[in-house]
């Protein structure tokens, strides 16, 4: 994909409300539109890398949408609904990074070492977030929804009820039950017992 | 796997996840049936929901992609081959690395830091060599750097593996004389680089690695300086609120505000590595407040000293763990936790203060007088930073305090009177004062001093021409330094100067006062001479009203220590001790435990002055305060009762103290619904008595205005209980200024009139005010402000923006969990009131799970059955919004007949 294939803003609103709408094909063509615009505002941001800066999801979905909502007008409809779209494509950019990496995981607590630095991130590994993806795919398609909106789209749990058309209490579920089932993916060694201590 | 199934499957996990955590392996094996397969499933989702580590909670990081270009493993930068990644921050990546030109097969940490402007490529190059020439065994110094063939710099140092030394001596259970043994290696490093002229301004645990067979070693050396040095001294650009990731906990009040850097900045890290190695808490923490909030203390704010805050309770709510409690401390110092505040009181309190003293210059002027003064402790010999200790302290008190003009006549009755400071403690306000003076008599030198004060004081020797409070106090400080010598008079005199200040509801000063007395009689006499005994139990009482009532306990339990090791009947001040510790025991939540104690002194008092004796009587009427605590109302209100008739038949009963018996007779009767008539009728009186008796001046007619306005509310005369309420702000502003706890607290009163009547909105101006006082006079981790809060959290709740409201009530229980623990009546009632917020928010189950945690907690209380019946009034609000009538019927049957 290269950045001939980005559009004018307005073409994207106007994909995205069709998107809204039911329409499949104007979603499979708003994604790759949304998925540019974040691999280019990540890039961007290396300077605030960095400047000791750590980024975070949530400020390339807002940053993404924001840029591609110009000239839309203020659209409280569309605000979550494009924010949800945005972090689904911001799950296929982190994967599809992850899969072009091969780095092995970080070392234990015993070899720690800085450079007059922050403090570390903790952020999934590549083959963590390859996993992650796998276990996505098992989820019903609402509560793979949820996720994405939360851990790639760090969407509020209001904006994610808005955009799915469900109750925030229904989001709030959906979630609860979606991460242990994640969790438990992501870490079986951990989970040698059946039943927790109390 | 079928959907039907996987259906099941959360079905069961959600509802079990409604029980508490205890009960969840029996609730597995009911639902599943004997279906192991099922049961598996379901376990394992429970099992990684309580072994969640958080990483999922936070939107992921997305650094990896925005670095765009890679290191892969096995490229070779400069000499050195990358082996892996090891880390990666805000400044670039870290990987382990080894030569790459065969000449030795030395393992090196190398970082990459990506585009970098001209400048910092020239000075990496330029200032390498002088960091590369700082050698030291405990120093990991800079080996290499230089710049990519793409033009990124990169920085090279010896590889160590180790833990940060906090988490090392926790982990080794290091002993507070092994630990100080450790920091004196660092300091050995530390005055190594200074004598190079090399400063490393960003010294923290996490720059201090310990191996496993404990070889310290230092890291990143003039590093911070080398990457930021246009920031002048601010290596920590602190006004923008995006670069979080640099956090100054550890950072001097000069770094933080952009000026000079010297080596005096380090010393202050030093200062607060030793503090947390000590306490087992940093002195400043950034978990709960904003970054800007987190500067201005660290600038402004005197910390707790380690002794203090190593009992102190500390944690979010969420986050009360073993570890950082006083016992979890202690523990990983193979001790006690008396022990622990003890071995820290006294010389190492004095030297970790030293060293992190505001301003630079005041600090020790090197490491190797830190590293002396180490030594000395260690060999028991006087240590150089208990002098002038007190003095530092006065000073600073008077550079802060602009104060007002108070009158001097203020000071009199504060030196001479003493009262204390809660409202529900009036009683024994006056017996105080009684006692106060007393002591005084028996001593000429004392007031001897005293009147010289006052003789000094004129106004025309000061200048601007008004004698403040502060002039006094100053006068005061001096004058007791003159009493070299003179130990028992000077503690005294510091006692006296401490309940000075704490009626100007300057606790913290108070305390220290208190404390200082406590510290000279023990210098001079060793810790059995009976002066102690009074100046414990005044820094008890300081410790109590600063809010730490943890510390509190521990200083008021040794002082009834000291009793029982010197045998003999009690004296009756050890009634009082006992009294005291009763009402902490109350604030920490252990009601029981307060019974019992004030049980005892009063077998004391009546032993010592006999039935009918205005002492004995007060300390029923503490006995009764702790029933109504407990929710006995009526037991309370009887006792009350008998106590002002017993009063009332002593000859010349003391207004203030016969006033204050009528006022919590009027209270209970108002609490229980009983007779209003009769209650309205007694406020009256106390209030015409105290007039006509000792005029406005009398604490407790404040006291009298308020109960009498509460009253009429209940009456329904709003107007009237508005004037009243107003008018008791106003005289408490007129007494004690505007910015006073007493202010606070007749504010929070009137604004709880106004919740309550359906004015949320003023209310919560006035709550805003009065959290204003708070967080300028008892600070914000004070059971006060948490007071606030709650009420604040109300009025918000009324106003319908109940996501505020929720916020801020989790601030209160916060506080309340921190100072108080958790199971106490205060924090039920704060979580009822979240519950009932989130009722409002149609979040029932997690209002319902905060009822259970309230329901539980009362149950454990005594005599609560006014509030269990709350309690389940607001199980049938929830559930009959839920939808859930059977469980609404099963509670209305437990609300009880007061509802």
């Amino acid at each position: 994909m290269t950045s001939d294939h980005r559009s004018t803003p307005g073409e994207v609103t106007r994909l995205l409300s069709e998107a809204r709408d039911g329409d499949d094909l104007a979603l499979k063509r708003v994604l790759p539109l949304i998925y540019e615009e974040l691999r280019q505002l990540a890039r961007s941001q290396v300077r605030r890398e960095a400047q000791g800066h750590t980024l975070h999801a949530t400020e390339l979905v807002h940053e993404a949408y924001l840029k591609l909502s110009v000239g839309s007008g203020p659209d409280a409809k569309n605000r979550p609904h494009l924010l949800a779209i945005a972090s689904r494509a911001m799950r296929q950019l982190l994967v599809d990074h992850a899969r072009s990496r091969n780095a092995k995981k970080r070392g234990g607590e015993w070899q720690r070492t800085t450079l007059a630095d922050g403090p570390m991130i903790r952020e999934l590994a590549p083959e963590e977030l390859l996993t992650l993806d796998n276990a996505l795919k098992e989820l019903d398609p609402r509560q793979r929804r949820v996720v994405e909106c939360r851990f790639f789209g760090g969407l509020e749990e209001l904006e994610i009820a808005v955009a799915l058309d469900v109750s925030e209490r229904t989001v709030r579920r959906d979630w609860v039950k979606a991460r242990a089932w994640l969790y438990s993916r992501l870490y079986p060694e951990e989970l040698d017992q059946p039943t927790p201590e109390g | 796997m079928a959907s039907e199934r996987r259906q099941r499957i959360e079905e069961i996990f959600e509802k079990i996840l409604e029980r508490p955590q205890a009960e969840w392996p029996g609730a597995l094996s009911e639902a599943c049936r004997g279906d192991g397969e099922l049961e598996a499933e379901v376990g394992k989702l429970l099992s990684a929901h309580a072994r969640m580590d958080g990483i999922l909670d936070k939107p992921s990081p997305v650094s990896e992609v925005a670095s765009g270009r890679m290191d892969r493993p096995d490229s070779v930068i400069g000499r050195y081959r990358l082996l892996k990644e090891i880390g990666k921050g805000g400044m670039g990546t870290v990987y382990l690395a080894e030569r790459a030109d065969g000449h030795f097969k030395q393992r090196v940490a190398l970082k990459v830091i990506p585009l970098a402007d001209e400048d910092l490529r020239a000075r990496v190059v330029a200032e390498r060599q002088i960091l590369a020439s700082l050698q030291h065994p405990n120093i990991s110094r800079l080996l290499d750097g230089g710049v990519t063939e793409d033009g990124r710099p990169f920085l090279v140092m010896g590889y160590v593996s180790g833990l940060p030394i906090d988490v090392y001596c926790d982990r080794m259970r290091l002993s507070l004389r092994e630990r100080l043994g450790v920091f004196l290696t660092v300091l050995g490093a530390v005055e190594h680089a200074h004598r190079n002229l090399v400063v490393h301004r960003d010294l923290k645990p996490a720059n201090i690695l310990v191996s496993p067979s404990g070889e310290v070693k230092l890291l990143d050396f003039g590093i911070a300086k080398l990457l930021n040095p246009n920031l002048g001294g601010a290596d920590f650009p602190v006004t923008r609120p995006e670069d979080r990731a640099l956090t100054p906990e550890y950072a001097s009040p000069e770094q933080v505000r952009g000026e000079v850097i010297t080596t005096a900045a380090d010393i202050y890290s030093l200062g607060v590595i030793l503090y947390q190695l000590l306490a087992g808490q940093r002195p400043y923490s950034i978990q709960d407040g904003s970054l800007p909030e987190l500067v201005k203390k660290i600038c402004e704010d005197d910390p707790s000293p380690p002794s203090a805050r190593a009992v102190e309770r500390d944690g979010s709510v969420e986050e009360i763990s073993r570890d950082a409690s006083p016992e979890g401390v202690a523990e990983a110092r193979d001790t006690t936790a008396a022990r622990l505040f003890r071995s820290l009181r006294g010389d190492l309190d004095a030297i970790v203060m030293k060293a992190m003293r505001k301003e630079p210059g005041r600090r020790y002027t090197s490491v190797e007088l830190l590293a002396q003064d180490i030594c000395h402790y260690l060999e028991g010999l006087p240590v150089g930073a208990r002098r002038g200790n007190r003095w530092y302290r006065i000073q600073k008190f008077a550079s802060r305090h602009r104060m007002g003009a108070v009158a001097a006549g203020i000071v009199a009755l504060s030196l001479v009177g003493g009262a204390g400071t809660a409202v529900w403690q009036a009683s024994i306000a006056a017996r105080e004062r009684d006692r106060a003076q007393d002591a005084l008599r028996g001593s000429e030198e004392v007031t001897e001093f005293l009147l010289g004060l006052f003789d000094s004081s004129h106004p025309d020797d000061t200048p601007g021409g008004t004698v403040t409070v502060l002039d006094l106090l100053r006068r005061g400080q001096q004058r007791a330094d003159s009493l070299v010598g003179e130990p028992v008079v000077r503690a005294r005199l510091l006692q006296v100067m401490a309940r000075a200040h704490q009626n100007l509801g300057q606790y913290g000063d108070a305390k220290g006062l208190a404390e200082d007395a406590v510290t000279l009689l023990e210098t001079e006499f060793g810790e059995d001479h009976p002066e102690l005994l009074p100046a414990l139990y005044r820094w008890g009482i300081a410790l109590k009203n600063h809010g730490q009532y943890d510390s509190a306990r521990i200083v008021l339990e040794r002082a009834a220590a000291s009793q029982d090791e010197n045998g003999g009947s009690p004296v009756a001040e050890m009634g009082d001790v006992l009294e005291e510790l009763a009402r902490v025991s109350i604030y920490l939540g252990d009601l029981s435990g307060a019974e019992g104690l004030a049980k005892r002194a009063l077998a004391i008092k009546e032993g010592s002055f006999g039935r009918e004796h205005s002492e004995t009587l007060s300390t029923l009427g503490a006995l009764a305060s702790i029933y109504r605590f407990q929710g006995r109302f009526e037991l309370a209100e009887s006792t009350f009762r008998e106590v002002l008739s017993r009063r009332r038949a002593l000859e010349n009963p003391d207004l203030t103290v016969l006033t204050g018996d009528m006022l919590q007779v009027v209270d209970l009767i108002r609490v229980q619904q009983g007779n209003l008539d009769e209650a309205e009728a007694l406020a009256r009186e106390a209030v015409t008595v105290l007039h006509d008796g000792s005029g406005i001046g009398n604490r407790n007619f404040v006291w009298g205005l308020t109960t009498l306005g509460v009253v009429r509310e209940a009456q329904g005369d709003l107007e009237e209980a508005e004037t009243l309420l107003n008018q008791a702000i106003d005289i408490r502003k007129r007494t004690y200024g505007d910015f006073h706890p007493l202010v606070a607290e007749a504010t929070g009163v009137l604004a709880g009139f106004l919740t309550r009547n359906g004015r949320p909105a003023e209310a919560e101006s006035f709550f805003r005010i009065a959290e204003e006082i708070d967080l300028q006079t008892v600070g914000r981790d004070h059971s006060r402000h948490a007071g606030t809060l709650s009420g604040l959290a109300l009025a918000l709740m009324e106003q319908g923006r109940l996501e505020e409201a929720d916020s801020v009530i989790g601030i209160s229980l916060q506080i309340r969990t921190a100072t108080q623990g958790r199971r106490t009546p205060n924090v039920a009632q704060g979580l009822a009131y979240l519950a009932e917020i989130r009722r409002r928010r149609d979040r029932f189950e997690e209002a319902e799970g905060f009822l259970s945690e309230a329901l539980e907690i009362v149950s454990d209380l005594p005599g609560q059955g006014t509030v269990h019946g709350r309690i389940h009034d607001a199980f049938v609000r929830l559930y009959d919004h839920w939808g859930k009538p059977e469980d609404a019927a099963r509670h209305r049957a437990l609300v009880g007949p007061n509802h």
